[in-house]
């Protein structure tokens, strides 16, 4: 059904906010303080995946 | 008020600390760490818990009263009651009941056990292909708005914003207060839970897990081992590189439910492949054991050197004894907590440094988060805090 989560280019189609985007999880991406680094692209939506099968 | 010198310093000390403890040496000091669910809300006072749910930046005011009056050597490893309820409004989700949608304004959010996301014949399909089988199945069945609709990717991308739109503002807020009084989100990632778990909690329901283990026995096995790369890969994704801290969090609570024969056969091999792995991986997995984990002793005594548990519940001294392989906490009882006063907190919180910390592999936490202002009084929370802090940093 959801075949398009599955190309990670979606998620910076989606929204002409990309840079936005982008820098957003850059900020939590600092050094040894928080551990989502989440600048794959491919694991985000990986993890978005698995948080919409599990928790949320 | 605690006096916050050298926010810098005070993170590096609690970072070392963390890991010795975690490599079960003895660290400087006995790291302490009390999660906080809706306790941290109401001891804030401000707002009914609704409002969190939508205001998102609220947190930061409820997180700075927190910490400036209970300083604590690593961040709440749990969101502090808080849940993007419009998120989840977007997918039509029914995960939990909120408070001011579902609930009475300031009742907690509830996590209802009750849906069936997998029936007990697609095992087999799942097995084959969990990923496929969430896109497909799972996630469609458990989010309305993800349904066939000429709308279900547009539902999807407001949902994904309004995610990113709260991580954003629940990360930078933490990196804030992580400055501010120099506290390392020690705990910050997580795995959502264990391999048989996840079958239990987010596929069939507990009470269907547990007749398919009667019934279809070899498939709820073969189920629990296709998640496990999954959820290693979820929880190491997290993390650009390994990294023994900060620790990824995992809380367990299926196998309590079981005998102790299913336990052996059904829960054990699923879960210690996920906590081997991460283990050899180079990561730290921070077990939370709901309920009393004294039977299983002798299981845990297999892993290999690594991890860290939160216990709810087990023999003490035999932990002490029996697992030298792992670091643990959850020793401050509750009911102290509630019903005791700071003397008798801080007598009792010391007399346990002095028998578990020579251990090594030690820190001072409660069995589990404080989910109400009645699970325990501010006055001795903040008493013990500070009597820590001035032993430890003063």
């Amino acid at each position: 059904m959801f075949e398009f989560l599955k190309d990670k280019s979606v998620f910076i189609q989606w929204s002409d906010k990309k840079e936005e985007f982008i820098k957003q999880y850059g900020e939590i991406k600092e050094e040894d303080l928080v551990a989502q680094n989440w600048d794959r692209l491919e694991k985000m939506v990986f993890r978005f995946i698995i948080d919409l099968a599990g928790y949320y | 008020m605690a006096k916050v010198v050298n926010p810098n310093k005070l993170f590096r000390q609690r970072v070392r600390a963390f890991g010795a403890m975690r490599d079960l040496k003895q660290p400087k000091f006995t790291p302490f760490v009390i999660p906080t669910k809706e306790w941290a809300i109401e001891f804030y006072g401000k707002h009914d818990l609704a409002a969190y749910n939508y205001n998102y930046s609220l947190i930061e005011k409820v997180l700075d009263h927190l910490y400036d009056n209970i300083p604590m050597d690593g961040l709440t490893p749990s969101y502090p009651g808080a849940k993007p309820a419009p998120f989840f409004d977007a997918l039509g989700a029914k995960t939990y009941k909120f408070p001011g949608r579902d609930l009475d304004v300031n009742t907690a959010s509830q996590f209802p056990q009750n849906n069936i996301y997998m029936e007990a014949n697609e095992y087999p399909e799942f097995i084959d292909d969990p990923i496929k089988f969430f896109l497909d199945k799972s996630i469609p069945r458990k989010h309305s708005n993800l349904r066939e609709s000429p709308r279900k990717e547009l539902n999807l991308i407001k949902g994904a914003m309004e995610i990113t739109r709260y991580r954003s503002i629940y990360y930078s807020i933490l990196l804030k207060i992580a400055q501010k009084y120099g506290i390392p989100p020690i705990f910050q990632s997580s795995i959502p839970t264990g391999p048989l778990d996840f079958i239990g909690d987010f596929l069939r329901t507990l009470t269907q897990l547990f007749i398919d283990i009667k019934r279809q026995p070899e498939e709820v096995k073969a189920a629990a081992d296709a998640i496990v790369p999954i959820l290693v890969k979820y929880g190491e994704s997290a993390f650009a590189k390994p990294a023994t801290v900060p620790a990824i969090m995992v809380p367990l609570h299926v196998g309590m439910f079981l005998r102790p024969k299913d336990f052996e056969e059904f829960y054990w091999p699923s879960f210690k492949k996920m906590a081997v792995t991460l283990i050899n991986d180079g990561f730290t997995p921070v077990f939370h054991g709901e309920s009393d984990w004294t039977p299983y002793i002798e299981f845990l005594s297999e892993l290999p050197k690594g991890s860290i548990w939160l216990f709810e519940k087990i023999d003490w001294d035999r932990a002490d004894e029996e697992l030298t392989n792992l670091a643990f906490g959850g020793t401050i009882p509750l009911d102290l907590l509630r019903f005791g006063n700071p003397e008798k907190v801080i007598s009792e919180v010391q007399s346990q440094i002095d028998k578990y910390s020579p251990r090594g592999g030690f820190f001072l936490c409660t069995p589990m988060p404080l989910m109400s202002i009645a699970d325990a009084k501010p006055e001795n929370v903040m008493a013990l805090a500070k009597y820590l802090f001035e032993k430890n940093f003063m």
